[in-house]
């Protein structure tokens, strides 16, 4: 298999010049981060649904202008959370037209630190599924690796050695968000 | 233990004295606590783990195949007028945050690498020279090592910085200069190399 970022640029050069059909690829490399960061600014799986297709149309109409020697996500990360904004005021105008509340003027809490949520779902989506199943029952469902090792039937040791090479594997990929803080 | 076996047992949420004796000795580890905290808060929501429906791909593939017969760069009124509308609620922010009515604004359109952003600016002329307030949106985030700079320029050529940031939001910002006298603003990707002036990776520029 390519590298995801060898794959991208790739798809990006497709893009830029003109071929719609990688729109198809584009979401195979980054559907489920866009997804995952207008969902969870706007809460809503619909709206979600609405804002990453309005992503990726955007996406096509801006490939002209996409300068090659970038790297992808940045730039389409940016495109998300700009539909996730716009699905989000147009939301709030329909409610507030319907039941006569203020326009919203102010973005929710919900859109900060999306550029980190978009950066670890797509480091959680370079792992291997095992690794991915065992991160995932102990963050999101809070399970101990003993809970952890039941649920899934494997041995505890088995358990460990996933979720080491789990963290191991996202502190690397997830290196430049330490930097950009420390 | 070392960096990175650190590093690893901070993301496991591990509070052995092994990992306290490294950080009390490790100034680089112990400035990264903050982040790799923040990464295991982000992997704990929900929302991080939510699949898209199946057969949203399927949707946006279609999409694809229906673009080819439409041009580019035509925004479609469905997404163009939200985007109006986002800016007249720009527009309403300023007006509500700021209590003294601007002296000046526009809206300022993203160019080359910025082509996808765009920012609403508004502007104060005071005693010591101009107050901004600038909202950007759809800007990429800075890649490690860069930050984005508020530029005035004079007509003659002179630059002034206004300030710096990082990414999407609101920027205030005070420069002691006139824009009268410096009517050029413009937004450029700079690396953090010692040049003390603007680069030529321009975002934003009323130019």
């Amino acid at each position: 298999m390519m590298e995801p970022e060898l794959e991208s640029i790739r798809i990006m050069r497709r893009l830029v010049s003109g071929d719609a059909s990688a729109i198809g690829p584009l979401y195979e490399q980054f559907g489920r981060a866009v997804f995952t960061v207008c969902y969870r600014a706007l809460g809503d799986r619909m709206l979600a649904e609405d804002a990453t297709q309005q992503a990726f149309i955007q996406a096509w109409r801006a490939a002209s202008t996409f300068d090659l020697s970038r790297e992808p996500a940045p730039w389409l990360y940016a495109i998300a959370r700009r539909a996730a904004v716009d699905v989000y005021r147009k939301e709030r105008r329909h409610r507030a037209n319907r039941i006569d509340e203020p326009e919203i003027v102010a973005l929710p809490p919900s859109f900060e630190g999306m550029w980190e949520a978009w950066e670890v779902r797509r480091a959680i989506d370079r792992l291997g599924a095992d690794e991915r199943q065992v991160v995932k029952l102990t963050f999101l469902h809070g399970f101990t690796q003993e809970e952890t090792a039941r649920q899934l039937g494997i041995p505890l040791g088995t358990v460990k050695s996933r979720a080491h090479r789990a963290h191991r594997r996202l502190a690397v990929l997830l290196a430049h968000l330490r930097e950009a803080t420390a | 233990m070392n960096c990175e076996q650190a590093r690893v047992a901070m993301l496991e949420g591990d509070r052995s004295s092994e990992l306290e004796s490294h950080l009390g000795g490790c100034s680089d580890c112990r400035a990264e606590q903050v982040a790799l905290v923040r990464i295991r808060e982000t992997l704990r929501e929900p929302s991080l783990w939510e699949e898209p429906p199946p057969d949203l791909a399927e949707r946006i593939a279609s999409l694809g195949r229906a673009a080819v017969s439409q041009p580019r760069r035509q925004i479609s009124p469905r997404v163009f007028l939200p985007i109006t509308a986002g800016l007249g609620a720009l527009l309403m922010a300023g007006f509500l945050l700021v209590s003294t009515p601007a002296d000046w604004e526009f809206d300022l359109k993203g160019v080359g690498s910025g082509a996808t952003a765009s920012a609403f600016v508004a502007g104060w002329n005071d005693a010591e020279g101009t107050r901004l307030r600038i909202e950007v949106e759809g800007i990429e985030p800075v890649p490690p090592g860069h930050y984005y700079e508020i530029w005035l320029t004079s007509v003659d050529g002179r630059h002034v910085s206004a300030g710096t940031f990082r990414g999407d939001g609101v920027i205030n910002a005070s420069v002691g200069v006139r824009r009268a006298d410096f009517p050029r603003l413009w937004i450029t990707l700079e690396s953090v190399d010692g040049d003390s002036g603007p680069s030529s990776d321009t975002y934003f520029d009323t130019a």
